[in-house]
């Protein structure tokens, strides 16, 4: 016969046996979960350093800006077929690449 | 313009960014041009086409030709013709020069982007003035051939 103590331990510990394998479980889950929370995190830190991953993100985003004309150099652009304004043989020639909008 | 009505020339080159509004317009002025009348249609496709809410219809262009006094067979034939390659053709231009937005513009080939007032221009029109003072009735540059010999000839032919 289990004395009445033995028996509280007993049950106390089936309890636990039965609990504990379950906290296990779940910690396990929660382990996988915070892991998973690091990694997106992670990836999140390095979009934002990038300067991408949503609005606003295009500035400094880290992409290939568009080459521009430098303003230093000069360019022979033609003007043979094109509409113009002005004087014909003038010291300053501007072409300008215009639309209607 | 007005403040230096002998030393400027401008010269426009289509350059959509706005392709489903914008087309109409560029074809019909350079439509406009091949008869002639290139700064009327500019000017009245501004004043009554974008300052009309923007209308730049087909029908709306046709009735700016009119009051132009286009002969309207020709324009209408040239729009659908020559100016769909030509509007595509100076796209082309000026991409090959870096041009991704408008205005944009090339003072005597140096690049400026971007509208402002025209105040803006203004330093770098004097520089190119004085420029072309001390160039021109030297080793063979004339007024008449600066442009090809100081940008065409000088000039990077692309960017």
């Amino acid at each position: 016969m289990m004395q009445p103590m033995n028996r509280m331990g007993f049950l106390v510990l089936s309890a636990l046996g039965l609990v504990l394998p379950g906290c296990a479980r779940d910690d396990t889950r929660v382990a996988e979960k915070i892991d998973k929370l690091i990694k997106q995190n992670d990836e999140i830190i390095d979009l934002l350093k990038k300067g991408g991953g949503g609005p606003g993100g295009g500035r400094g985003s880290g992409r290939p800006s568009r080459p521009r004309p430098s303003p230093t150099e000069v360019y022979a652009v033609p003007l043979e077929g094109a509409a113009w304004t002005g004087n014909k043989d003038a010291k300053v020639t501007i072409v300008e690449a215009f639309e209607f909008a | 313009m007005k403040e230096y009505p002998k030393d400027l020339k401008v010269v426009y080159r289509h350059f959509l960014i706005h392709p489903q509004t914008a087309t109409i317009p560029a074809q019909a002025s350079c439509a406009a041009q091949k008869q002639g009348k290139f700064a009327e249609m500019y000017h009245l496709i501004f004043e009554k086409g974008y300052n009309a809410g923007r209308n730049f219809s087909q029908e709306n262009m046709d009735t700016l030709a009119k009051e132009v006094g286009l002969d309207m067979g020709k324009f209408k034939a040239d729009m659908a013709g020559d100016c769909t390659k030509q509007v595509q053709e100076d796209m082309a231009l000026m991409q090959q020069f870096g041009v991704g937005g408008t205005p944009a513009f090339f003072i005597n080939g140096r690049f400026q982007s971007g509208g402002g007032p025209p105040e803006r221009f203004k330093p770098l029109i004097e520089e190119e003035i004085k420029k072309a003072n001390e160039r021109i009735g030297k080793e063979g540059v004339t007024l008449a051939n600066y442009y090809e010999k100081w940008v065409l000839e000088k000039g990077k032919k692309k960017m």
